[in-house]
């Protein structure tokens, strides 16, 4: 469920607390559901415990797990609008570096928009052509 | 976190070429050092000097505050050390050899050894001379773990090896660091392997150390990956 890529020069906590982040807000990872042991999931993912127990304290600080002595990691209550916003911060973000860009070639904001609505339009064409192979 | 090792002004030479010059580098316990450098520049000569196996020509190594003397032991009993080709007699069964190495060190513990040889699949009847490089490797962990090292020194152990035979050792170190918080030092080549495990990444370039700081610092400093990060630093420096 969790995935990492270690080349990436994301720090491997953000990545996993991205990931995390992303299973509550598409509902595959619902509240009070348990996480993976910090254990469990380094040697699943293969990366440093240190690394995953700093993604849990954060999410933790963050208000998106609880962690009981003892009984491992919850999603905890109310980190579904938590993780939506979150998500949407971070596509925010993203976004904004693509505008940022967009601006360095002296494009408007009718222009950006039309190019946006244009890359959803090929993806949704692309997911509606993949239901017919 | 405390201290655990320390080295200081450590230099070697072999004939004319220097290897090591002034080497200072501290580790603190329950922290993973990867130690990257190309092939030749000093990694093993490291390895073995913190082994005992060859002494420096200057220099001291200090271990818990106290100074190791070339050609003591006692302190090798909280060291282990996985070799990129591990040293064994070909002609004891592995059983024989985990007895043998069971005798020197204090804290071995015979139950995990057994354990450990069950999930590699190693059958501890079977003669090491016998065994592919994978399965030495998985033998040279076993005895290096059975030990409960407080310094694990790992020296190019995977390189040669297949992906899935790497991923597997790597997890079997996760494993340990996430049961005992081992100190690590895992000098490699193979800097992919590193990026999943560093804390802490030391460059060994020229006999000297020309970086010696925390990964995820370098990463966001270089905003790079490892790969791209070592080949900068070694070709600049």
């Amino acid at each position: 469920m969790i995935r990492v890529d270690a080349s990436s020069f994301i720090p491997i906590y953000e990545q996993i607390k991205k990931e995390i982040v992303r299973l509550v807000a598409t509902g595959q990872l619902k509240v009070h559901d348990p996480l993976p042991s910090i254990r469990d999931l380094a040697a699943e993912i293969i990366v440093n415990p240190n690394t995953v127990a700093r993604a849990y304290r954060e999410l933790e600080q963050d208000g998106l797990l609880s962690t009981q002595k003892g009984r491992g990691s919850f999603i905890a209550d109310g980190a579904a609008p938590e993780a939506s916003s979150k998500l949407k911060a971070y596509l925010g973000r993203i976004m904004d570096e693509a505008i940022a860009e967009a601006k360095t070639f002296d494009l408007g904001g009718d222009a950006i928009l039309g190019l946006f609505e244009d890359r959803l339009r090929r993806s949704a064409d692309r997911r509606r052509g993949g239901r017919h192979e | 976190m405390s201290e655990l090792l320390r080295i200081q002004g450590l230099s070697k030479s072999f004939g004319r070429k220097r290897v090591l010059e002034d080497l200072d580098l501290a580790v603190e316990s329950g922290r993973v050092y990867g130690l990257l450098g190309c092939n030749g520049e000093g990694k093993t000569t490291l390895a073995r000097i913190l082994m005992g196996i060859i002494p420096a020509d200057g220099g001291d190594v200090l271990y818990k505050g106290r100074r190791i003397a070339f050609g003591e032991s006692a302190y090798k009993r909280e060291f282990g050390y996985v070799p990129e080709d591990p040293f064994f007699y070909e002609d004891m069964t592995v059983r024989g050899l985990l007895d043998f190495n069971a005798r020197f060190y204090p804290r071995w513990d015979r139950k995990r050894a057994a354990a450990d040889l069950e999930r590699f699949a190693l059958d501890p009847k079977s003669r090491v001379g016998t065994l592919s490089r994978g399965m030495k490797l998985k033998l040279g962990l076993v005895v290096a773990l059975a030990a409960a090292p407080e310094f694990l020194i790992l020296d190019d152990p995977t390189s040669g090896l297949d992906v899935p035979t790497r991923q597997g050792f790597l997890r079997d170190i996760i494993r340990e660091l996430a049961a005992s918080g081992t100190t690590i030092l895992f000098a490699t080549h193979l800097v992919h392997e590193l990026e999943r495990i560093v804390e802490r990444l030391l460059v060994l370039h020229g006999g000297r150390l020309i970086l010696d700081e925390d990964f995820e610092k370098v990463k966001a400093q270089h905003q790079a990956s490892l790969e791209d990060i070592f080949v900068n630093l070694v070709t600049k420096a």
